[in-house]
């Protein structure tokens, strides 16, 4: 099924202030949760809305934005976002797939990579919902004035 | 259902027991309703090679509204069988809260009006005096009605936990077979404070508000819709009553001209009546006293005489001679066994104490024509 993504939100406002000099990087993260519409012909839409009414089960939407404000280029850029305990991560959104920890950060890699030792000293492959943090690492500098968007997809516990 | 054997339940619901001393053993289903889901983000970066204090993204953080959702069903599967005229009939059911909070729940029980009932059949009459009575999972019976089964409402039901509920009632002098059925209706109401019955719960309309919102999530049960904050479920009691019938015969034993021989029933022909006593129900029948008037135009003929008989059977259309033997009083050793039977002024009483359900019995006596 063919899924077209509306935002609903617009993730503005932040960005037009002044020039922040001692961290010219911002950072916004903002949730969002997913209304699921299906039409008649069986199209489905999902709009993203502000998480105002939420229970669980209810599928969301972590959107973390960055901008560069300064005038030099950012580099080693890492953003990273731990899962709140009562949401499940449930992979990742948009066009630069994160690395995730299952430790509580202390290592990373892709979730496929990832094993969890069970209580009987057994391995299993790790599920999105063992995931305790996500991480997007930039392979290259922001440059000064750049912005983008990150984002990973959950589910209310 | 009755309320006996449930261990099952009676385990789940010790869990209840629990949790009123804070502590529960069932898992909340889903993260609790008033829980503030906060998520920030950092970057580390560096300008010019050099490490700069990494950023932190501001708190975003929302509330986590009430899914109301729940789950009356009947405890056990099969109806509650009750006797004609017994009173305090049981049937169970169980309360699950599957909210993620903590929540009261009203509680009413409906009469069905006809229509099939729980368990087959056909509602064909109501029961009274209909009460409800909420598991103390405390003390007492846990799992089973007992008296101090009081509250009337169910009281602080921890997410994820269930708890059993006990419908009363009295029955009324129906036949076998009868079918009562009720319907149980389980409204969630505000948590709010202990031994105190909360509101209700109104779903919030509209927009989000500042609060803790309420969004209905149930099925639907058999008298409620879905997403309404109800949950129902029906349950029914089932009469098992002896049935009685009688079918009294008579055969000429020998008239006073032809003897044995073909005899007719002119006067002085002796003749012997045969009473079987059926019990087509499904429950014994205990203390049966028949009485039968002789016609006017007979004659008692029995009394010592080895022909009057309680408690034989019949075969081949005729009473047989396995019945207890009686005289005409009612003292003395004939007495003693279980069968009774006298005669007095053209009555004759005979007493059996039990006619099993299926069973049959007889009572057989001969009189004289006048």
């Amino acid at each position: 099924m063919k899924i077209t993504l509306t935002l609903i939100a617009i993730i503005v406002a932040v960005f037009g202030s002044a020039p922040a000099i001692a961290a010219p990087v911002e950072l916004i993260s903002n949730v969002f949760v997913e209304q699921r519409i299906i039409a008649e012909d069986g199209h489905e839409t999902i709009k993203l809305l502000p998480a105002e009414r939420v229970i669980p089960g209810d599928k969301l939407r972590f959107i973390i934005t960055y901008k560069n404000a300064g005038e030099a280029a950012a580099g080693d850029f890492v953003i990273t976002n731990p899962v709140p305990e009562s949401v499940a991560y449930a992979g990742w959104d948009g066009d630069f797939p994160p690395v995730v920890s299952i430790d509580k950060g202390k290592s990373y890699g892709v979730l496929e990579a990832l094993l969890v030792r069970t209580a009987d000293g057994a391995e299993r492959p790790a599920r999105p919902d063992d995931v305790t943090h996500v991480q997007w690492k930039f392979a290259n500098p922001i440059p000064g004035g750049g912005a983008g968007q990150v984002s990973f997809k959950a589910e209310l516990r | 259902m009755t309320s006996r054997s449930h261990t099952k339940l009676i385990t789940a619901v010790s869990a209840i027991a629990m949790l009123q001393s804070t502590t529960s053993l069932a898992a909340p289903t889903g993260t609790l309703a008033g829980t503030t889901v906060i998520n920030n983000a950092t970057v580390n970066f560096s300008v010019g090679g050099v490490a700069q204090t990494p950023v932190i993204s501001p708190d975003d953080s929302f509330l986590v509204d009430r899914r109301v959702n729940l789950n009356v069903s009947e405890s056990g599967s099969s109806t509650t069988t009750v006797t004609p005229g017994s009173i305090n009939q049981i049937t169970t059911f169980v309360l699950t809260n599957t909210t993620n909070d903590t929540l009261d729940f009203s509680l009413a029980a409906a009469q069905d009006v006809g229509g099939t009932a729980a368990h087959g059949g056909t509602d064909n009459f109501n029961a009274n005096n209909i009460r409800i009575f909420v598991d103390n999972p405390v003390t007492g019976l846990v799992g089973t009605y007992d008296a101090g089964d009081t509250l009337t409402y169910v009281d602080e039901l921890a997410s994820g936990d269930q708890i059993m509920i006990f419908v009363l009632a009295d029955i009324p002098l129906q036949a076998n077979g009868d079918i009562a059925s009720l319907t149980l209706t389980a409204t969630a109401a505000s948590g709010g404070a202990t031994a105190s019955q909360g509101a209700d719960l109104i779903e919030t309309v509209g927009g989000n508000t500042a609060g803790v919102d309420t969004v209905f999530d149930d099925a639907a049960g058999d008298t409620d819709l879905a997403n309404d904050g109800k949950s129902s479920d029906d349950d029914d009691y089932t009469v098992s009553a002896a049935t009685l019938a009688l079918v009294k015969t008579s055969l000429v034993i020998s008239d006073p001209v032809r003897g044995v021989t073909n005899p007719l029933a002119i006067p002085g022909a002796v003749v012997e009546y045969c009473i079987e006593v059926a019990n087509s129900g499904s429950a014994a029948a205990t203390g049966v006293n028949l009485s039968d008037t002789l016609p006017g135009e007979t004659t008692w003929a029995s009394g010592g005489d080895q022909n009057f008989r309680v408690g034989g059977a019949k075969a081949l259309g005729v009473c047989d001679d396995t019945g207890s033997v009686e005289d005409d009083d009612a003292v003395g050793g004939d007495e003693s066994d279980p069968t009774g039977g006298s005669h007095s002024a053209g009555v004759v009483s005979a007493l059996i104490p039990t006619v099993a359900a299926g069973a049959s019995t007889t009572v057989k006596f001969r009189v004289t024509v006048d």
